[in-house]
């Protein structure tokens, strides 16, 4: 952290200047400008802002000046520094955007954060005026959440604009919005919301409890920092918390007593406590007709099966269990696996990682570049491969099926998960064909059940068992039944 | 999660994976190149009283990507030996690879070879290992088994699968024969008349064409082969058996067994046909009754003019009545025969233990002594037109 003197302001105007020329040097986007003003204009006042985040256009020494005297053109030649110190010694500030500090500390933070400051010789307070400017992102349809049905606002990295849009879609009072910041370097301003009433208070306490080492000393660049700091199990594959770049979503979350965390700058909404159902969940789940979305349901659930376990299970079907391939599709295989030199468990492990290279190159490419990419990489692992006698065709089916399921999961962090998890279960499967897949998932299970997220069992509906919240996990009951629901606290 | 913990796992996970019976599983462990897929089986005599084993198995095509048409997708190893499971053992010495059994399509045996040996003795083998499995169907051949696997296939990769889809449909669509596993096998064999049915294949030479056929069947008394029953009466025999699928039905236009038939019978097609056996015994007597439902479709019609309801009517009864002498014909051949496929045997061990007892010993002599009634109850479910008219006949024709 940079040592920020914590003592006050000094009457003299040049020696406040001295101060801030000694703490910013070589900040080029400070600007400091000398203004007059008082009869004859000899009176000195500065003003000190960051001329990259804060609004140039408005004179705001005019304007304080303005709430002296009572006409509103002119240079403001009848004011003097006494009235000045009386007005706003007295009656405070009446501008609204505008804070009176005496200490330096306060007004590196406020200046830091795009006001600026107005310095007054002989005067030991500072005028401080909120101007910030950024620009920011229009509010668009969030890219990596989009829905056929539905509200299409995402975030942006902003988070004033974040929480009005969340707050625009709960107009209660029971919508709490807690700020704190980070500090360190970033001095990140983050935000926690949750539904007073409906959120778990013990949950709640967990989380500000964890939130503690955050305040004050941390440099926080994305929400996604928080996540690691407060989660329970770091190590664990799988994620514990969820998230979203859609506002609906946040408010739904917040009303089935979740608690959204936004950070300044960032898009993206943290959803705590993220359970293994919630990850996959949608919010276009809830704006489907009920079988519809029931069926979609189903098939991410099948999708999931299938990004963990269809190489293994190809592995050990082909390696052991040859007797469990239908005998036509057996032969198709026989002839294609003929002339392949590696084993089906290297043979896997040679796609699936070409698969994650190709899948890695096409994110971190430009997009213009990534097109030449998917086009290589479908010749490659597709084609080519299999001409060049490297993977057999049905391998070639079973890693895109693989990824294809992978992507059709809401959330992209577990994806990843599934990903990592299937290389240790094509090892087992391997080794002991069905058996070892039946192994890997006992320990995949075993590790979920220990799981929590915020102290709350990550397989919560399911285990332990609670009945009524399981109308909306594996199936989604009619949307009537769930909102008329009477959501008490939830029970840890 | 304490540290403790996670050592704990890793060291359970590590003597789970040591302490596993890795050496069974590596038994099963074998990459699919390294297998030869045993696509069909065939047995026969060998010189010197051994066992010839002829097995077929899947040769994939060398090409990569499986694409272009390799000349012939299987080969044929013959081995011979005492016992099967020697014959069996000496194929890898042949081929190189471990054979996999789990996809055999079929098991042919030679006639000779059922002849001589009980084939569940000599398949024992197949009934006892965990690769091959109980519903792989069988054929006895008409002479030497091996020669059927040489033949080429029309379409399918191999013969044997070949074998095994004829089989399937000559006994679904045709009637003409019928349909056994190794199971079924076992089943009859071990059940108390020991009477079991296999499909039959043999060459048949239509118009100079040597073709392989699955028709009749070849009857096991205790296992062995006694008898073959032709293709003609084992629709009859299926029928009394309930073992009828579908099949054709041709009716002659008249009576008269002289006249000339081409394109003097209608034909019928049955849907369905469910068959109820009665036993019963009066002192040494033993009658048997027959009653058949059949659901029929008219396949062509040639000899009646229109179907109104009277004229529907007589047409029923000659179907009706060209299905009883249908069999008839087969029940006069099983009891001149003396076999008793159709289970009768079992059904009075069942219900009358007793009688079942006193008659064991001669049971062929008791079967073929018995009397029988047949009685067909036919329905017309469709005439396959809208009027039920011959398509021959015009307007005005009546």
């Amino acid at each position: 952290m940079v040592p920020i003197a914590a003592d006050r302001l000094s009457k003299q105007l040049p020696a406040n200047l001295a101060r801030l020329g000694d703490v910013y040097k070589q900040c080029g986007d400070l600007e400091i400008k000398d203004w007059r003003y008082g009869p004859d204009l000899k009176h000195r006042a500065a003003s000190v802002y960051f001329k990259t985040i804060c609004e140039g256009n408005t004179n705001y020494m005019k304007s304080a000046l303005q709430d002296l005297s009572n006409h509103v053109i002119g240079p403001g030649l009848d004011v003097t520094p006494e009235m000045i110190r009386v007005f706003f010694g007295a009656h405070g500030v009446s501008s609204e955007h505008a804070t009176l500090e005496r200490d330096w500390s306060a007004v590196d933070r406020l200046m830091l954060q795009g006001y600026l400051v107005l310095l007054i010789d002989g005067w030991d307070y500072a005028l401080c005026f909120e101007s910030e400017e950024m620009e920011t992102r229009p509010v668009a349809e969030p890219e990596t959440e989009p829905v056929v049905q539905g509200p299409r606002e995402g975030t942006v990295e902003s988070l004033k604009k974040n929480i009005g849009m969340i707050r625009k879609r709960m107009q209660t009072p029971a919508l709490k919005i807690q700020y704190f910041r980070a500090g360190g370097h970033t001095n990140t301003n983050i935000a926690y919301g949750y539904l007073e009433g409906v959120v778990d208070p013990a949950v709640l306490a967990e989380f500000e409890r964890r939130l503690q080492p955050i305040r004050g000393r941390g440099d926080i660049v994305d929400t996604s920092y928080i996540e690691e700091i407060i989660e329970d199990r770091p190590l664990s594959p799988f994620p514990q918390f969820r998230y979203t770049e859609r506002t609906d979503t946040a408010a739904a979350a917040m009303l089935n007593g979740k608690i959204v965390l936004l950070t300044e700058g960032s898009g993206s909404i943290m959803i705590c406590p993220g359970l293994f159902f919630d990850l996959l969940q949608s919010s276009e789940d809830y704006y489907q007709r009920v079988l519809v979305s029931n069926f979609i349901r189903w098939l991410r659930f099948i999708a999931l099966m299938i990004a963990i376990s269809l190489p293994s299970l190809y592995i050990a079907v082909s390696t052991f269990h040859t007797e469990l391939i239908p005998t036509v599709l057996l032969l198709a295989i026989v002839d294609s696996r003929e002339g392949i030199p590696f084993g089906a468990f290297v043979e896997a492990v040679i796609m699936v990682f070409f698969f994650e290279l190709l899948k890695e190159a096409g994110i971190r490419l430009p997009r213009n570049v990534g097109s030449a990419v998917s086009i290589v990489g479908a010749l490659v692992i597709g084609e080519a491969a299999i001409n060049a006698g490297i993977a057999s065709p049905i391998m070639v089916v079973i890693v895109s099926l693989t990824g294809i399921a992978s992507f059709s999961l809401p959330q992209y962090n577990l994806s990843i998960a599934l990903r990592l998890i299937q290389f240790p279960l094509m090892a087992l499967s391997s080794l002991l064909g069905g058996f070892g897949i039946l192994l890997g998932y006992l320990f995949i299970w075993l590790h979920l059940v220990t799981l929590t997220s915020l102290g709350v069992p990550f397989l919560t509906p399911l285990a332990p068992w609670k009945g009524d919240q399981l109308r909306d996990t594996l199936i989604r009951t009619k949307l009537p039944a769930l909102i008329k629901r009477p959501r008490p606290p939830r029970s840890t | 999660m304490p540290r403790y913990a996670i050592i704990s796992r890793l060291v359970l996970l590590a003597a789970m994976l040591c302490a596993l019976p890795t050496g069974c599983a590596e038994g099963d462990r074998a990459e699919i190149p390294q297998k030869g897929f045993v696509m069909g089986v065939a047995l026969d005599e060998a010189p010197e009283g051994r066992i010839g084993l002829t097995v077929q198995v899947f040769k994939p095509s060398q090409n990569i990507v499986g694409r272009g048409k390799p000349e012939k997708s299987f080969i044929n190893i013959r081995t011979d030996d005492e016992s099967m499971i020697e014959a069996v053992r000496d194929i890898t010495i042949r081929l190189g690879r471990k054979a996999q059994w789990s996809h055999m399509r079929i098991i042919l045996v030679g006639e000779q070879l059922a002849r001589k040996h009980s084939l569940i003795a000599l398949l024992d083998f197949l009934y006892r290992d965990h690769e091959p499995r109980l519903t792989t169907h069988l054929l006895i051949t008409k002479g030497d088994a091996a020669q059927y696997m040489e033949i080429p296939p029309y379409i399918e990769n191999s013969v044997s699968q070949q074998y095994f889809l004829s089989e399937q449909s000559s006994h679904e669509m045709t009637g003409k024969t019928v349909s056994a596993n190794l199971l079924q096998l076992a089943l009859q064999t071990r059940s108390p008349s020991a009477v079991a049915m296999i499909p039959y294949l043999y060459e048949q030479k239509s118009r100079d064409e040597v073709t392989p056929a699955v028709a009749g069947a070849a009857v096991l008394v205790n296992g062995r082969l006694k008898e073959v029953i032709p293709s003609k009466l084992l629709e009859g025999v299926q029928l009394l058996a309930g073992s009828y699928k579908s099949g054709i039905v041709e009716v002659p236009c008249t009576a008269d067994p002289t006249k000339e038939r081409a394109l003097q019978e209608d034909s019928v097609e049955v849907l369905s046909a469910k068959t109820v056996m009665r036993v019963k015994t009066a002192g040494d007597r033993l009658h048997l009754a027959f009653r058949l439902k059949v659901e029929t479709a008219l396949s062509e019609l040639v000899c009646g003019q229109s179907l109104k309801p009277q004229e529907d009517q007589a047409l029923r009864q000659r179907i009706a009545k060209t299905i009883e002498q249908t069999m008839r014909e087969g029940m006069d051949w099983l009891l001149q025969k003396r076999v008793d496929v159709l289970g009768v045997g079992n059904l009075l061990f069942e219900r009358h233990t007793k009688l079942w007892r006193q008659w064991k010993k001669d049971w062929p002599q008791q079967f073929a002594g018995a009397t029988y009634e047949v009685h067909a109850d036919v329905t017309i479910m469709t005439s396959g037109t809208n009027v039920g008219k011959p398509i021959d006949k015009r307007p005005g024709d009546s």
